[in-house]
C-alpha cells in the first residue's frame, strides 16, 4: 500500500428493517486510498465485515457512474456529501483527510422509510411520476429535428430540468423533507416541451396531489435542496411548478 | 371539479399561496403604519389629528377586520405548514451541514421570528391602542393624545430596547420573507431572480431604519 493511505473513522447507521429502531455503529476503515470512490471504501468495509462473519452495510447503488441516482445517503450532514453536483459514487475518499470522523446516515424522510440501514424505499417518488410525469397521447415517430416547434433557450432548459435522476437528495436535504424540487423538475421538464402540452393542465394538479398525499413537507423557499442536487437543479424550478400549479388549479377544464 | 379545486386551497403549494399573499398584504400594511407614524417627527398635532381621524371614523372597524383576516390567515397557515414540515421528518439527522449566511438563517428562522413578532404584535396593541387614554383638545375638538402616551412610553429605555428588537426580528422575517413570497406566488425566474433578492434586503432594511427611528426619537425628546 502506497503511504498516502488513510484511517477513517465512521459512525454509521445500522438498522435492521423499517420496523425495528436504529442506532450508529463505530467502524475504523484502514488503507483507504484517496482514489477510491466513497463506495468503494464502503465495500472494503463491507468485505472485512463478511470476513469476521458480520452483517455487511446495506447501502443502494447501481450504476457508479452518477446516472441511476440509487447511491443517495447522507455524509457528514450532506446527501451525497461535500463536493458540488457528485452524487455518492462519484464522490472520491481525496476530499477526505487522515484521521476524519465521517457520520453515515440514511434519507431522513418520513415518505422514504428506511429498508436496511443506509437503503431506503424511494418509490414514492415513483408515485409522483405514475400520477402524471410521462406523456400518454400518442405523437408518431421521431420528427424531422428542424421541423420541432421548441426553441435552443427552451430545449436547453428542458434538457437542465430533464437530468432530474430522482435519487432524493433534494428532499433529504430540505429542512421540511419536501420532494418539491424533484417535482418541479419533472413538471418543468414535461411543460417546456411541446410534446407535454396535451396533459399539461392537469399534470400539475395530479403530481402535486400525489406528492401532498405521500407526507413530504411543504416547501418553505430555503434553497437546501438546489446545494444537494448533483445535477444542479436551481429552485427557479420550484417557481415555475408553483405558476404550472396556479394556472392548473384555476384554469384547468376538468 | 369544484371539489377538487376547494381541495387544491389546501395544497402545500396553495398554503404556501396563502401565507405569500397574506404576508405581502401585511407588508404594504407595514408600509402604511410607516407613513402615518412618521407624522410623529414631523409635528405632534398632526400626528394626533391623524390618528384622531383613524379612530374616530366608522370605517376604522372594517380596516381593522381586514388587518385581523390577513393575520390570521397567515399565522393559521404558516403554522399548519410548519407542523406539517416538522411530522415529515420524524427523525432527525444527527449531524447536518450548516449554512450561516444571512438569507439561509432568516429563512431557517421564519417559525421562530414569526413567533416572537406575534408576542410583540399583542404587546404592541395592549400598550397602545388599550393603553393609557390621555386626551388634548386642539381648536376645541377633544381627542386621544397619543403623542404623550409615545413619549412616556418611549422614555423607558426597556421599552426602547424591546421594540428595536422586535424591529430587528421583523426586518430578519421580511428579508426572507419578500422574497420568498414572490418565490411562492410563482413570480420568479431566473431573470428576476437577483432583483427580487435586492428589493427583499432594501425592504427589510427600509424597515428596520425608520421604524427604529420612532422610539428613539421619542426617547431623545423626553431627554432634553
Ligand atoms: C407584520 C408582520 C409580518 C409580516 C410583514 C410578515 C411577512 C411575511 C412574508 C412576506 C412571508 C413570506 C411568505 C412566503 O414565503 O410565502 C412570511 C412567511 C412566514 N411568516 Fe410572516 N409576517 C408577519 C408576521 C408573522 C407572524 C406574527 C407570524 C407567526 C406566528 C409569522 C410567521 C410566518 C411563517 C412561519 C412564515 C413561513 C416562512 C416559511 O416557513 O418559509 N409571520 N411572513
Ligand atoms: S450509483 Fe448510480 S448515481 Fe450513484
Amino acid at each position: 500500500m502506497s503511504s498516502n493511505t488513510m484511517t477513517l473513522y465512521l459512525q454509521v447507521w445500522r438498522q435492521k428493517n423499517s420496523n425495528e429502531a436504529g442506532a450508529f455503529s463505530n467502524y475504523e476503515v484502514a488503507n483507504v486510498s484517496p482514489d477510491m470512490s466513497f463506495l468503494e471504501m464502503l465495500d472494503m468495509l463491507n468485505e472485512d465485515l463478511a470476513r469476521q462473519g458480520l452483517d455487511p452495510i446495506q447501502y443502494d447503488h447501481d450504476c457508479r457512474e452518477g446516472i441511476c441516482g440509487a447511491c443517495g445517503v447522507v455524509i457528514n450532514g450532506e446527501p451525497h456529501g461535500p463536493g458540488k453536483q457528485t452524487t455518492t459514487c462519484e464522490l472520491h475518499m481525496r476530499n477526505f483527510k487522515n484521521g476524519d470522523a465521517i457520520v453515515i446516515e440514511p434519507w431522513r424522510v418520513k415518505a422514504f422509510a428506511v429498508l436496511k440501514d443506509l437503503a431506503v424505499d424511494r418509490s414514492a417518488y415513483d408515485k409522483i411520476i405514475q400520477a402524471g410525469g410521462f406523456i400518454k397521447v400518442n405523437y408518431g415517430n421521431a420528427p424531422e429535428a428542424n421541423s420541432l416547434p421548441v426553441g435552443k433557450d427552451v430545449a436547453d432548459l428542458a434538457m437542465d430540468m430533464a437530468a432530474c435522476i430522482g435519487c432524493g437528495a433534494c428532499a433529504a436535504a430540505c429542512k421540511n423533507a419536501s420532494a418539491m424540487l424533484f417535482a418541479a423538475a419533472k413538471i418543468s421538464h414535461l411543460a417546456l416541451l411541446p410534446q407535454g402540452q396535451v396533459e399539461r393542465k392537469k399534470r400539475a394538479a395530479n403530481m402535486i396531489k400525489a406528492m401532498d398525499e405521500l407526507g413530504f413537507g411543504n416547501c418553505t423557499n430555503q434553497g437546501l435542496c438546489e446545494d444537494a442536487c448533483p445535477k444542479g437543479i436551481n429552485i427557479n424550478a420550484i417557481a415555475r411548478l408553483n405558476r404550472e400549479y396556479l394556472d392548473s388549479i384555476l384554469t384547468c377544464n376538468f | 371539479m369544484s371539489l377538487s379545486v376547494i381541495k387544491a386551497f389546501r395544497s402545500s403549494i396553495f398554503k404556501k399561496i396563502w401565507v405569500a399573499l397574506s404576508g405581502m398584504f401585511l407588508c404594504i400594511f407595514l408600509l402604511g403604519h410607516l407613513a402615518g407614524n412618521s407624522m410623529m417627527i414631523i409635528n405632534p398635532e398632526m400626528f394626533n389629528r391623524y390618528a384622531h381621524t383613524l379612530i374616530s371614523n366608522p370605517f376604522i372597524y372594517f380596516a381593522e377586520a381586514v388587518i385581523v383576516f390577513f393575520f390570521f390567515l397567515h399565522i393559521f397557515w404558516a403554522i399548519k405548514t410548519n407542523v406539517e414540515n416538522w411530522r415529515a421528518r420524524p427523525i432527525s439527522y444527527h449531524k447536518r451541514a450548516t449554512k450561516w449566511d444571512l438569507q439561509s438563517l432568516a429563512s431557517a428562522t421564519m417559525p421562530y421570528t414569526g413567533a416572537l413578532l406575534l408576542v410583540f404584535i399583542v404587546k404592541h396593541i395592549i400598550d397602545f391602542k388599550y393603553g393609557p387614554y390621555y386626551t388634548i383638545s386642539y381648536e376645541g375638538v377633544q381627542m386621544r393624545n397619543l403623542y404623550q402616551l409615545l413619549l412616556e412610553y418611549f422614555g423607558n429605555i426597556h421599552n426602547v430596547i424591546a421594540y428595536v428588537i422586535a424591529m430587528t426580528l421583523l426586518s430578519i422575517h421580511v428579508l426572507h420573507g419578500v422574497w420568498s413570497a414572490f418565490q411562492s406566488i410563482g413570480i420568479n425566474r431566473s431573470t428576476l431572480n437577483t432583483t427580487f433578492r435586492r428589493f427583499s434586503y432594501l425592504f427589510s432594511v427600509i424597515i428596520v431604519i425608520s421604524y427604529i427611528t420612532f422610539p428613539v426619537w421619542c426617547y431623545i425628546q423626553g431627554v432634553k
